[in-house]
């Protein structure tokens, strides 16, 4: 969608709002973060027709009227379940494997009644 | 005239917000200067043991499955030395409605928020809990506002919170997604301060009450089961609220002799609260940025006073590093069947170690699984790392370093647990007091408060404060 076609008014939309400037930030916080302002998104159906960029007005899943610049549709969640990861893959045949070996350490009390421990 | 946002002024009115919010008079527990009395306050929480145990079955919380890992504990034989070994059991807390443990905390403090006429309720939390309150405030039909932090200022996020994210707002609560810092509270309270919601604060006595019958559930199974105890319970430890609930709730049950252990993950050198950090975890909770802090200050919380006090709580506590939660969690979906965590099977990976010391009739138990899903999964979070410049592989896992890089094993014997003494927490904790008040002031009752806190002698308390005030004198002289 480009920057100028507005979306309309009860679109799911996004929007962004700077909650504190950097030099509003707490003194408390590290360096890197205090370069940064603080920084919230929320999604909500827009109020009336606007345009990404501009001021925007929405209403949220709680019913509130929030104020922030329109950032667009709201985002739909792409997260994954990830790429496989071969250290974690080779785990369960590992696993298994030493299961299956012989060299179980002796159980005293199922060994001393002449049965196999039960697990 | 409107009224003051900013950061200053909002901080400054905290305490009335607070009250409000949470609808309790905290200054009512006051003892001596800075004690409290903390079991007058978990008492007056009006909904006793059977009472939450209804309120939870309501909306269909707890009751979870305990499911005895036969797999695992074979594996642990293997490892262990002749007739070493416990078997070990695991509560499947995953199996409630949001899909972890923190639903118990949540249906608490909904039932509380609608029977006090409250018009909505909020939390502040990344985690597990959003969704437990967004789940509970839907059921109850309660408006619901969770607050989290979720990207860095590249907007980067976090893909574990995202997923937290979607659930709550699946749910149907309002999702404020905030970036790194934590000022995310000054948010919250003016959150708070507009809506006139109900704080459903982890911290509050309503919280702890809730995780109680978690305790008391696991305790129950093994009198009426086995007719005794279990002999360890192992705890992933964070805020400290999961430990106190649940520990609280083995007494209740009767099992008193019950060794209670927290474990964390290991993330000591990476900062809680930075920018540059934030993506480099790999772990949202049940880690030391947590777990550390709030065991040895626990009023560090959004609440004036913590109903989760740890110290008072832990037998023993132990880390673990981030590839060993990786390949407990990949053990626990291969050989039990089970697809949960990883943050949660912190303490699945310290058991597996603890149950090689303890003998073969004994019994250990790890308290919580949460859900897995798309972000929360290992591949996710490791895929995270990757491309944030950590490196991924296998080998020791003493080599991990958070941040830097993260060791799978590649033995289940390579894994172990590093103990944090507890009288190094007990310390820190003492001069945290130290720094916040002066000794000179501090009241017999005081005293009293500091060792049940810490679950130390008065004489310890006493000996540490006079230590550190004899310290600071020789570093004032040495500077001047």
């Amino acid at each position: 969608m480009s920057a100028q076609t507005p979306l309309a008014a009860g679109d799911w939309v996004e929007i962004e709002a700077v909650v504190l400037r950097p030099e509003e930030r707490s003194p408390a916080v590290p360096a890197d973060t205090k370069a940064t302002p603080l920084v919230m998104r929320v999604n909500g159906f827009l109020q009336a027709d606007a345009t990404v960029g501009s001021e925007a007005i929405v209403l949220t899943r709680a019913g509130r009227i929030l104020r922030g610049t329109l950032r667009g549709p709201a985002p739909a969640y792409s997260h994954t379940f990830g790429e496989p990861v071969a250290e974690l893959i080779r785990i369960g045949p590992l696993l298994r494997a030493i299961l299956a070996s012989p060299d179980e350490s002796p159980d005293p009390v199922h060994h001393a009644s002449g049965g196999r421990h039960g697990n | 005239m409107g009224t003051d946002h900013s950061f200053a002024a909002v901080m400054a009115r905290k305490s009335d917000i607070m009250k409000t919010s949470v609808g309790i008079d905290y200054a009512r527990y006051a003892t001596g200067r800075i004690g409290f009395d903390y079991e007058r306050m978990m008492a007056e929480v009006p909904y006793d043991l059977e009472a939450v145990r209804r309120i939870q079955a309501e909306t269909c919380v707890g009751s979870t499955p305990l499911v005895e890992c036969r797999n695992i504990t074979r594996l642990i034989r293997k490892l262990a030395p002749a007739g070493k070994g416990a078997r070990l059991f695991i509560k499947d807390e995953a199996a409630n409605p949001s899909g972890s443990f923190k639903d118990r905390r949540a249906a608490l403090s909904v039932y509380h928020a609608v029977r006090m006429g409250y018009p909505g309720i909020a939390a502040a939390t990344s985690g597990n809990y959003g969704a437990g309150v967004a789940c509970q405030a839907a059921k109850r039909g309660l408006r619901c506002i969770i607050v989290q932090e979720v990207f860095d200022s590249t907007g980067l996020q976090q893909p574990e919170i995202t997923e937290k994210s979607r659930a709550c707002e699946a749910a149907g609560a309002e999702v404020l997604r905030l970036s790194v810092g934590p000022e995310l509270f000054y948010q919250f309270l003016r959150v708070l301060e507009e809506t006139g919601f109900f704080n459903a604060s982890l911290y509050t006595p309503y919280s702890i009450a809730g995780i109680e019958t978690l305790g008391w559930e696991i305790g129950r199974h093994f009198l009426d089961t086995e007719g005794r105890a279990p002999d360890a319970v192992v705890v992933s430890h964070a805020g400290g609220g999961n430990i106190t609930g649940t520990a609280r709730g083995l007494q209740k049950a009767g099992c008193g002799t019950t060794q209670v252990i927290a474990a964390s993950v290991d993330l000591r050198g990476l900062h809680m609260a930075s920018d540059h950090d934030f993506n480099r975890k790999s772990f949202t909770t049940a880690h030391t940025g947590f777990g550390v802090p709030f065991s040895t200050f626990p009023d560090r919380s959004d609440v004036p006073r913590n109903a989760a006090r740890p110290l008072r709580y832990m037998d023993r506590y132990v880390t673990v590093t981030q590839g060993e939660v990786f390949f407990a969690t990949e053990m626990l979906a291969q050989l039990e069947g089970l697809e949960r965590g990883p943050a949660g099977n912190t303490s699945l990976a310290a058991a597996f170690v603890l149950a090689q010391e303890m003998d073969r009739d004994q019994v250990i138990v790890v308290q919580e699984t949460e859900y897995t899903g798309a972000g929360k999964h290992p591949w996710s979070q490791l895929g995270l790392a990757k491309c944030m410049g950590i490196e991924v592989r296998a080998g020791d896992p003493r080599d991990n370093e958070p941040g830097r890089r993260i060791v799978i094993p590649e033995h289940p014997a390579q894994m172990r647990v590093c103990d944090i003494a507890l009288d190094d927490l007990r310390r820190s904790y003492l001069k945290n007091v130290r720094a916040s008040s002066d000794p000179a002031e501090l009241t017999s009752e005081d005293y009293r408060f500091l060792a049940t806190d810490i679950r130390a002698t008065e004489e310890f308390v006493r000996t540490e404060l006079s230590r550190l005030a004899r310290k600071e004198e020789a570093h004032e002289s040495a500077a001047t």
